[in-house]
């Protein structure tokens, strides 16, 4: 399958990543690798099988409503690239006029 | 050509459960920001989400209350989207097998009431909350409201109106309440209302372009962005120009919406049925017993009053606009015996205290026992109304006991006819003219003497028994 540069910009759009020209180079034939790889998956017989359905074999799993701990916070935190006091830092992503 | 404004709503509500949807972390407002988190709700690998029970129970009552068809067989999906309060970078929803599909709620508007159609309801768990720097280019995440579990639940576009949209908002919130699945709180976020709008040729049937309104703050602000925003299209469409398909955001204070983004489309967010969580059966047997736990939606108990009570709608209403109110009305009149001196004091006297006060109907704390005492002791002529409206100021404040309290400061009516006679000829004694003035036909002259042996009881004589015994006395 082939990136051309319509389909690139949606890509960008959609991820929120800006790429120069050269990682716009390097990823239309990296991705177009990885897309070949995938599209072996479209040699599969799933006629049968529907988009929708659940790979689950098992049904009605359920937990109680009951208050466990909650574990591993600081963990967690720790996987953070930035912080502020207890708040995961991160760059502002906000969408016009979206302040609110 | 006139035009007509077309509108649907997606409201969603937090559930209050103890716990999250897929996690034991604690589901709960107003903690330290990262302390509710765990390795399955800030997705970290390897992380197995296990569905809480409860959501399923408080998803089902919700379907059934808004008559909705119950789904056999149910699974949740994957919406992919990246943005800093989403971790796992996908939230967990349901697309093509919603739970609840096909319900409707009736709502009252000024030409009758109107059917709006529920198109289905689905759960999903909530993102966490982001907190821009209003100056600085960073942004604070706290992950404790992800996988808090919420209800999807989106109407049919069937409000032509903006006051039938707050109508059914309203109708919405009071029995999500009366299920008690949500405090529905929009101030806390726990309710929350995105708009569609699109305008059409009046009685064409046709489908204009909707855009969308995300997060409007309140009710009338849903109302009021629902006019505006028809109004542009409108003006967009007459002067030859298209309506975008877009998110837009409303704002209250401004009265004007603004653009945010162009929507995206359902495939923008690649959904795919989520491989981790089990597929959900629902048997007729389950649904048919939750239905009989079903509590008794307000809609129902304003016509029971109503009906059976006689009471008037506009009390009817006021009773039902919260389930601690009706509880309290319920039990005070099942005491006492008398629905609309409950319904009286309640809407009253208790309304006024609650609104000088700022009490809200979940934290009312009043004994409907003390209640139906303080109405037997009115409506028995042993305490007067003015008294009356002591006693459940103490009531309400102090949770006093009617009987102590009026013992103790002696409030009950003087209701022994010797005390009252006795009374009533020292008043005769003392005031010869208006005696005279009685007996030659001025009628006037019994007001007066009655209010003189009132002032002498302190405002207590019991009314019927003085002017009983005061007109024997001048008889005679
Ligand atoms: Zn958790």
């Amino acid at each position: 399958m082939k990136i051309d540069a319509a389909l690139l910009e949606r890509l960008q759009d959609l991820s929120r990543i800006r790429l120069s020209e050269q990682e716009r180079k390097d990823f239309q034939a990296g991705a177009a690798l990885i897309l070949d790889e995938i599209s072996r998956l479209s040699h599969l017989e799933l006629e049968e099988v529907s988009g929708r359905s659940s790979p689950s074999r098992c049904v009605n799993v359920f937990r109680e409503d009951t208050v466990e701990p909650s574990t591993d916070q600081d963990a967690i935190l720790a996987q953070a690239p930035d912080r502020e006091g207890r708040y995961i830092r991160v760059f502002k992503t906000v969408e016009q006029g979206d302040e609110a | 050509m006139s035009w007509e404004i077309v509108a649907g709503v997606e409201v969603h509500v937090e559930l209050s459960t103890n716990t999250k949807i897929f996690c034991g972390c604690a589901n709960a407002f107003g903690a330290e920001p990262n302390t509710l988190i765990c390795p399955v709700c800030t997705g970290m690998p390897g992380a197995l989400p296990v569905l809480n029970r409860r959501v399923v129970e408080y998803a089902l009552r919700a379907g059934l209350a808004l008559d909705c068809d119950i789904a056999r067989r149910t699974t949740f999906d994957r919406k992919n989207y990246f943005y800093p309060d989403l971790p796992k970078a996908y939230q967990i929803s349901q697309l093509h097998l919603p739970i609840c599909q096909n319900g409707w709620l009736e709502i009252e508007t000024p030409t009758g009431s109107k059917r709006i159609g529920i198109r289905q309801i689905h759960m999903e768990e909530d993102a966490g909350k982001l907190i821009h720097h209003p100056t600085r280019p960073c942004t604070l995440v706290d992950y404790n409201r992800c996988g808090v579990p919420l209800l999807e639940i989106v109407s049919q576009p069937d409000f032509t109106a903006a006051h039938e949209v707050i109508a059914y908002l309203k109708s919405l919130r009071e029995i999500l309440l009366f299920l008690g699945v949500s405090d529905c709180k929009m101030q806390e976020g726990s309710l929350r209302v995105d708009l569609n709008v699109s305008v059409r040729h009046k009685g064409s049937g046709e489908q204009g372009i909707p855009t969308e309104m995300k997060n409007i703050s309140s009710f009338q602000a849903v109302g009021r962005a629902m006019v505006w925003e028809g109004a542009r299209q409108i003006q967009l469409l007459e002067s030859g120009e298209e309506v975008l398909r877009e998110t837009r955001r409303w704002d209250d204070g401004k009265n004007q919406g603004f653009v945010l983004r162009s929507k995206g489309g359902a495939e923008d967010y690649r959904y795919l049925p989520d491989p981790d969580l089990p597929i959900l059966e629902i048997t007729q047997e389950q649904v048919e017993q939750l239905r009989s736990t079903l509590p008794e939606l307000p809609r129902n108990k304003r016509a029971r009053y109503q009906r059976e009570m006689g009471l008037s709608p506009q009390d009817a209403r006021t009773l039902t606009a919260s389930r601690e109110v009706a509880a309290l009305f319920e039990k005070t009149t099942a005491l006492c015996q008398n629905p609309q001196e409950a319904a009286n004091l309640i809407v009253g006297d208790l309304a006024r205290l609650c609104t000088e006060t700022a009490t809200l109907p979940e934290d009312l704390q009043v004994d409907a026992a003390k209640l139906a005492a303080l109405i037997v002791m009115i409506r028995s002529g042993k305490i007067n109304r003015t008294v009356g409206k002591e006693v459940l100021e103490q009531i309400f404040f102090h949770d006093a006991d009617p009987a102590v309290y009026v013992a103790q400061k002696g409030l009950a009516m003087v209701d022994d006819p010797a005390l009252v006679e006795a009374a009533v000829r020292q008043v005769v004694e003392a005031n010869p003219k208006s005696v005279s003035d009685y007996q030659n036909g001025k009628k006037k002259a019994f007001g007066y003497l009655v209010g003189q042996v009132m002032r002498s009881l302190k405002g207590k004589g019991d009314p019927a028994l003085v002017n009983g015994i005061l007109r024997e006395l001048l008889e005679e």
